[in-house]
């Protein structure tokens, strides 16, 4: 008997329960995958693996009942689990919905507010960036918030920068007004990010130095938190406020097919797939949103491919490790930055081979997860220093704090080797990396 | 050969032959009860697991649903450790008979079954998995029921009113003097050992196979066998039990029962008490139809199915005709063959259902009391059952194996990673048999052992290689009781092989075949040439 | 492996894709065809959701494990009797070729697998449960356990309260097939934590010095008279090869290994290695996000269309090679209806011809022929590895299908499915890039 093409359609497995988050633990067949690569369960016993506290228990858990357990306190949320898992139960997020009833049942410590509290911190603490910066520093200080909170005296702290993203984006377009674009399709909304509002402003005004390289008009909404920290915190009321937010905020834009792009690619994890898939917004807005959101190199990528990314860029010679954060291969595009610096003459990329730096988010700055966030990111340290680099280019913030912390180099954005291969540049950072301006851009080409 | 002596010999192991062993004992009676296989592994075993409200049978049969509701609420209150109250629901869609639930609702009324009208919102809002196409729902006092809880809280409260149970024990013959039966001659399943019991009466309470069992003293008892099939879905796709709100048909109920949703039952006429096959076409009808009240449900994971053969009593002429069981009444009858056949000292019980087990056997056992003379009257209904050790209290239930775990509460590797057992709960249970033989299926019965998603892919050989040191086998007895379990998981789950089944089977079969290497070492049993022999483990 | 050629790629095809290749799959087929085509200086991106089969099987390679004598003698034979065999269409070259090019990867990457078998036969390898397996290359800790030519008495070691293996149970299953076997449990310090102790943890522990000291203080007054001891296969994750020799050195004499329940650490070992070399030579490695269609346009398939949050992201490339595995890896699924498909390209299924999936399985599950769905359901493609029609055709011109989604093999009793795979994923980089003409 030979099937054909014809009959091979997939009826009607569109709109049932089979598809939401839960059900999918029916797909587990005990083959343990999952926990195998699990960063966390690796090094820790405190964690039993993801398969045990998700499709396994899931199936053992009275929804009605309190939460009955506490070793989930110890999963990170950092999905290596789902990624790795070959029939599509989505492990982690199963877990992270377990764990919000973990809260629920026990409620939240005032640590994890805090810890998920990051936007609130970063406005309260700009204007007083001299002082919080000192006290970040002080070991006395430090040492006071791990015995009182809990948050760990050796977690890579950023710095306040002293002003903020925004307020620096309001007075360049007061000072240098920009033309309306003709059309909406020359428009692109920014979104920032709470690092990059207070603590990491550098990238922003790289980032919208590029796109507006490009051609683009850019938009810079109002916004919040994405809600992540509260969601791994396992605060769900607290990340849905968050992202309904977002999403009414951003919903217009999305409407008018404007593309929504953001240099945290863990951000844009939460607008693309968490606010659906883990929180359970599943209206048509949100949908619409996530449709329309880009991380900032898949959004590059993505113009180069149909055409329209110049690429009259300066050579770079250098080669760098890059690592992929987990909140990255959420995503699942690939490796657009890698796919996007390549076209950078004399840059040669590597990949890291990791699955996570250990800190996911706000893991790594607990004080009873420090020493295990560090034994999970020891094999991106022992990489880069077998291969004697200084420089690690990495999408995330937090990762990047943490690989400063773990390597002792200096951990970058990718829109940085774009800018600086473009020439372009900003006032108050000078990049670790630098392009050969004596050699002429590579002429822009346009496939 | 050995002989023993007993006042009352009960023959089967089910519900209601425990129930009875039970209420014997209570009565001062000295009884022992046998049966061919592990008890529960009849009818009773092969169950859907809800304890009837009364609500499906209140149309059809409607004294069997007043006893079902008076019997549900004894059984709440003796035997609470079995018993989950998930709660009812009977539910109607557009597709059902629009006359049928005003019907229902006023039947239900006169029965005493306490039928709560609620809105569909409502009822979704219970049960958010519902369909949206529902034309009228109401709440019953359905729960669902642990045959094997039960049935092991019957037997050990027998047993501390002096009663006994011997398991794998086939009548192969019944013991006569004159027009009397005195007795029952016995052959050990297991052994081949063959006994002889003494009784001044023997209860028939062997379910399907009461004609044959009767057939052994030359005794026509007609039973009619009818076999329902039913799956057990992965997860609990609802809380609460679902019925549909309909004359009784195929594929009528959805009931969560510890971590699974058995979908329930087909009802396909059968002469062989043994016929416990499942068709593929049964399996395609239960999803089918469980999917019009649970939309999505048929592409879930269906995880094993069986089916039971109930055990229908003389159905009256008019009826004898029909294809299907589902209108046959599910009442029972006790048969004093002394009446009706001349015999003195055997009692035949047959037909019911689960639920009504205890009422049966108290009215069975008001009959041999009778022929023994003895006036002690039906307590059974009267006080708690002991909790019996293989089911702490509420073990099986949702969340608890999980808290214990997390709580430091349950020590020792864990075997059966799906259903939470541990070595020292197996080791436990294998000390428990003593010099009695154990097959891994009995620890099933006992311990849930294999009887989560991977369906002993994983816990078979680990049960195995405990079973081998602990019971001393050989290295053959315990590779072939490993081959005995996983082929018998496999039986089960073999009108499920498709999709998510068909993956996990692949993923056995690996393990089996090529990790194991199983299939290579029972080749090994074949007639073997000298000098190799099956002593290895005595080296 | 020598190092990826640079630039073999034709600039002419699609330069904003950046891809020559796109391997789907992530099994052992996927992964080596991947290696395969970077060695040839290729564009690959490798996408797969999760990791294959590899994980989960013992370990070992079986080419044609029931062949009594020359392996590769009896595997020639049986393709050139039967062509529409993978084995057959893959041809002599490609089997002989992806072998030795399997080998060659393994030992770049620090993990080598041996023949060992100097007459080219299959080694006899222990099971779990103390059953004897033939089968021709296995890593080396695994191989080191060849019983063809054992002398003395061999020692099992496991652990107290260990639930994966039973060394008394596997010595005496060796010992009435004719083995000198002998059982040994020690200790693990610290047991009752490890409620959930899998063969990845224990393995981890092997990568540590003091743990390999602590074993082999307990193993080795048992050891003295034997000729070699068996481990289960936990000795060591990322650090094994040192774990083997250390541990053999300490207990000074041979150890080896005995392949366990899933995880299979082997697998594990591999699949790592294979990860980071890919990596470090410029393949692109996304296991996470399935793809969820072919793009054709005519009898081309232009790119694969993976479901990423929020929107699906199209990944162009000149060839796609179709590693998604059968019917356990979701290469070929099945419904309840009886229906048999192959979901990203609807390609045309070869399925049971029986009137219901009722005769898809015996009654028996360990039926020597095995199931007729195993054997039966998958791809039917031409020497080219082409996937068919009906009518025999090509269905599309750059897209090749390789391993266990090919119709013709049962992979659980037929004790050739590796060498399938090698040889499959090595034909269709050759095919793919031209290599062959």
């Amino acid at each position: 008997m030979m099937h054909t093409a014809s009959d091979t359609v997939m009826s009607d497995h569109t709109l049932s329960l089979i598809e939401l988050t839960a059900f999918t633990a029916d797909h587990c067949v005990k083959c343990n995958i999952c926990t195998s690569a699990c960063p966390f369960a690796k090094v820790t016993p405190l964690f039993p693996g993801p398969k045990v506290v998700g499709p396994q228990w899931q199936r053992l858990r009275d929804p009605d009942a309190p939460s009955p357990d506490h070793s989930l306190d110890y999963c990170s949320s950092c999905g290596i689990c789902t990624l790795v898992c070959p029939h599509g139960v989505k492990v982690m997020e199963i877990n992270t919905q377990a764990k919000a009833k973990l809260v629920e049942t026990h409620g939240l410590s005032l640590r994890n507010w805090f810890l998920a509290r990051n936007e609130l911190w970063g406005r309260l603490g700009t204007p007083l960036a001299p002082l919080a910066n000192f006290a970040l520093r002080n070991r006395l200080v430090r040492w006071a918030a791990e015995k009182v909170i809990g948050v760990s005296r050796r977690a890579p702290m950023p710095g306040w920068a002293g002003y903020t993203f925004r307020g620096w984006w309001q007075r360049q377009l007061r000072d240098h007004p920009r033309p309306e674009p003709v059309s909406d399709a020359d428009r692109v909304v920014y979104f920032h990010g709470c690092s990059t509002n207070t603590y990491e402003p550098h990238i922003g005004k790289l980032a919208v130095a590029i796109l507006e390289h490009i051609g683009l008009h850019v938009e810079v909404p109002p916004q919040t938190c994405c809600g992540l920290p509260a969601q791994s915190n396992g605060d769900f009321p607290g990340a849905r406020r968050y992202a309904q937010t977002n999403i009414e905020r951003l919903a217009d834009y999305a409407r008018r097919g404007i593309p929504i792009v953001g240099t945290a690619a863990s951000c844009m994890t939460a607008i693309k797939g968490d606010y659906q898939h883990v929180l359970g917004l599943d209206g048509a807005e949100a949908r619409l949103v996530a449709a329309h959101t880009y991380d900032f190199m898949e959004f590059v990528w993505k113009l180069h491919q149909e055409g329209r990314l110049p690429t009259d860029f300066h050579p770079i010679h250098q080669e760098l490790p890059y690592h992929a954060p987990c909140q990255l291969k959420a995503h699942g595009f690939g490796r657009p930055a890698l796919d996007v610096l390549s076209l950078i003459p004399g840059l040669k990329l590597w990949e890291i081979d990791a699955d996570c730096c250990g800190i996911a988010g706000t893991y790594g700055f607990k004080v009873e997860k420090r020493e295990i966030s560090e034994a999970v990111g020891w094999p991106i340290a022992q990489q880069v220093q077998e291969a004697g680099a200084e420089v690690v280019v990495c999408d995330t913030e937090t990762c990047r704090w943490q690989i400063q912390a773990l390597t002792g180099g200096t951990a970058i954005h990718p829109v940085v080797l774009l800018a600086e291969a473009y020439g372009l540049s900003v006032d108050d950072y000078r990049p670790p990396v630098r392009a050969d301006k004596r050699r002429a851009p590579a002429p822009t080409g346009v496939w | 050969m050995e002989t023993t002596s007993v006042d009352v010999l009960v023959v089967g192991g089910g519900a209601t032959g425990a129930a009875a062993a039970y209420d014997l004992a209570r009565r001062g009676v000295r009884v022992l009860l046998v049966d061919q296989n592990d008890l529960t592994t009849g009818t009773s075993g092969r169950y859907h697991g809800l304890l009837h409200s009364g609500g499906r049978y209140v149309i059809t049969d409607f004294d069997t649903a007043v006893e079902c509701i008076t019997e549900n609420m004894i059984l709440r209150r003796i035997a609470p450790f079995a018993i989950e109250d998930t709660g009812g629901l009977f539910v109607a869609t557009s597709q059902d008979p629009d006359d049928f639930p005003a019907r229902w609702a006023a039947a239900c009324a006169r029965a005493g079954i306490a039928a709560e009208a609620l809105t569909p919102e409502q009822a979704r809002a219970l049960e958010p998995a519902l369909t949206r196409d529902i034309t009228a729902v109401y709440r019953v006092p359905d729960a669902s029921c642990d045959s094997f809880d039960l049935n092991h809280g019957f037997i050990t409260a027998a047993r501390t009113y002096g009663g006994d149970a011997w398991i794998y024990q086939r009548v192969t013959g019944f013991l006569t003097d004159g027009d009397a039966v005195v007795g029952a001659e016995l052959e050990d399943t297991r052994t081949g050992e063959r006994r002889r019991v003494h009784a001044a009466c023997v209860l028939n309470a062997t379910g399907p196979w009461a004609g044959v069992v009767a057939g052994l003293v030359g005794l026509d008892v007609k039973i009619r066998l009818d076999r329902g099939s039913m799956v057990a879905m992965n997860i609990r796709w609802v809380n609460t039990i679902v019925n549909r709100l309909r004359p009784p048909s195929d594929g009528d109920i959805l009931v969560p029962v510890g971590t699974v949703c058995v979908l329930g039952t087909t009802s396909i006429r059968t002469e062989d008490p043994a016929d416990t096959h499942v068709d593929v076409s049964e399996v395609s009808t239960l999803l089918r139809e469980a999917d019009v009240v649970v939309p999505g449900i048929r592409h879930g994971r269906a995880l094993r199915a069986w089916a039971g053969v109930r055990p229908l009593y003389e159905p009256p002429a008019e009826l004898a005709q029909l294809e299907s069981g589902h209108n046959v009444s599910r009442r029972f009858a006790v048969i004093d063959h002394t009446e009706r056949d001349g015999l003195r000292g055997l009692v035949t019980v047959v037909g019911g259902k689960l639920t009504t087990c205890r009422l049966m056997a108290e009215q069975a056992v008001d009959v041999v009391c009778r022929q023994l003379g003895v006036a002690a009257r039906c307590t059974t209904a009267d006080e708690p059952l002991p909790v019996p050790e293989t089911s702490p209290r509420h073990y099986h239930q949702l969340t608890h194996r999980v808290h214990r775990l997390e709580h430091g509460e349950m020590p020792g590797a864990l075997i059966c990673e799906c259903e939470v057992v541990t070595r020292p709960q197996l080791e436990a249970r294998i000390a428990a048999y003593g010099d009695q033989p154990v097959a891994l299926d009995d620890l099933r019965r006992d311990l849930r052992l294999g009887m989560g998603p991977c369906q002993a892919g994983f816990c078979g050989y680990r049960a195995a290689g405990i079973l081998h040191a602990a019971k001393g086998l050989s290295p053959g007895e315990a590779t072939r009781a490993l081959s005995a379990f996983v082929g018998e998981r496999f039986r089960g789950v073999r009108p499920l092989l498709y999709g998510h089944q068909l993956r996990q089977f692949y993923l056995d079969e690996l393990i089996y075949r090529r990790t194991l290497g199983l299939d290579a070492l029972l080749a090994l049993d074949q007639p073997q040439p000298e000098g190799v022999s099956d002593a290895g483990s005595e080296a | 492996m020598p190092a990826a050629k640079p630039e073999r790629h034709s600039a002419a095809s699609h330069p904003a894709t950046g891809t020559d290749i796109i391997v789907i799959g992530a099994g052992l087929a996927g992964l080596m065809a991947a290696v395969f085509a970077v060695e040839a200086g290729a564009r690959v991106r490798l996408i797969a959701q999760g990791w294959g089969q590899q994980l989960v099987t013992p370990g070992w390679i079986s080419v044609c494990d029931r062949a009594e004598d020359d392996v590769i003698a009896e595997v020639r034979g049986y393709a050139a009797l039967h062509p529409e065999h993978p084995y057959g269409r893959a041809g002599d070259d490609a089997m002989v070729g992806g072998l030795e090019r399997f080998r060659a990867a393994t030992e770049a990457v620090g993990l080598s697998y041996e023949l060992r078998r100097k007459d080219g036969h299959n080694m006899r390898l222990m099971t779990l449960l103390g059953g004897i397996q033939r089968v021709m290359l296995a890593p080396r800790g695994l191989a080191a356990g060849d019983l063809t030519d054992v002398r003395g008495p061999i020692l099992l070691v496991g652990f107290a309260g260990w639930r994966d293996f039973f060394a008394d149970l596997a010595a005496a299953n060796l010992r009435r097939q004719g083995v000198d076997a002998r059982a040994l449990a020690i200790q693990l310090p610290d047991p009752d934590r490890y409620w959930d102790l899998w063969p990845g943890d224990l393995a981890r522990q092997f990568d540590s010095a003091l743990f390999r000291e602590t074993v082999a203080r307990q193993v080795a007054p048992h050891a003295r008279d034997v000729e070699r001891v068996g481990f289960p296969a936990v000795l060591g994750m990322d650090d094994h090869p040192r774990a083997l020799d250390d541990l053999g050195g300490l207990i000074g004499r041979p150890v080896f290994e005995i392949p366990t329940l899933p995880e299979s650490v082997p697998g594990v070992r591999l699949s790592n290695r294979l990860r980071r070399w890919l990596l470090r030579h410029g393949a692109r490695v996304q296991i996470g996000h399935p793809v969820v269609r072919g793009v054709v346009e005519g009898r081309r398939c232009v790119g694969v269309e993976v479901q990423s949050l929020g929107h699906s992201t199209l990944f162009r490339a000149d060839h796609v090679i179709l590693a998604t595995g059968g019917l356990y890896g979701g290469g070929i699924e099945t419904d309840e209806s009886g229906r048999v498909w192959e979901p990203l390209f609807g390609l045309p299924v070869m399925a049971p011809e029986t009137e219901s999936r009722a005769e898809w399985y015996y009654d028996d599950l360990l039926v020597e022929r095995g199931h007729p769905i195993h054997r039966q359901a998958g791809l039917r493609v031409n020497t080219r590895l082409q996937p068919l029609d009906a009518a025999g055709e090509p269905v599309l011109d750059n897209v090749y299908a390789i391993g266990q989604m090919l119709a013709g093999f049962n992979p659980l009793t037929d004790g050739c499915a590796e060498g399938i795979a090698l040889a499959t994923a090595y034909k269709a980089v050759q095919t793919a890039l031209e290599l062959d003409e």
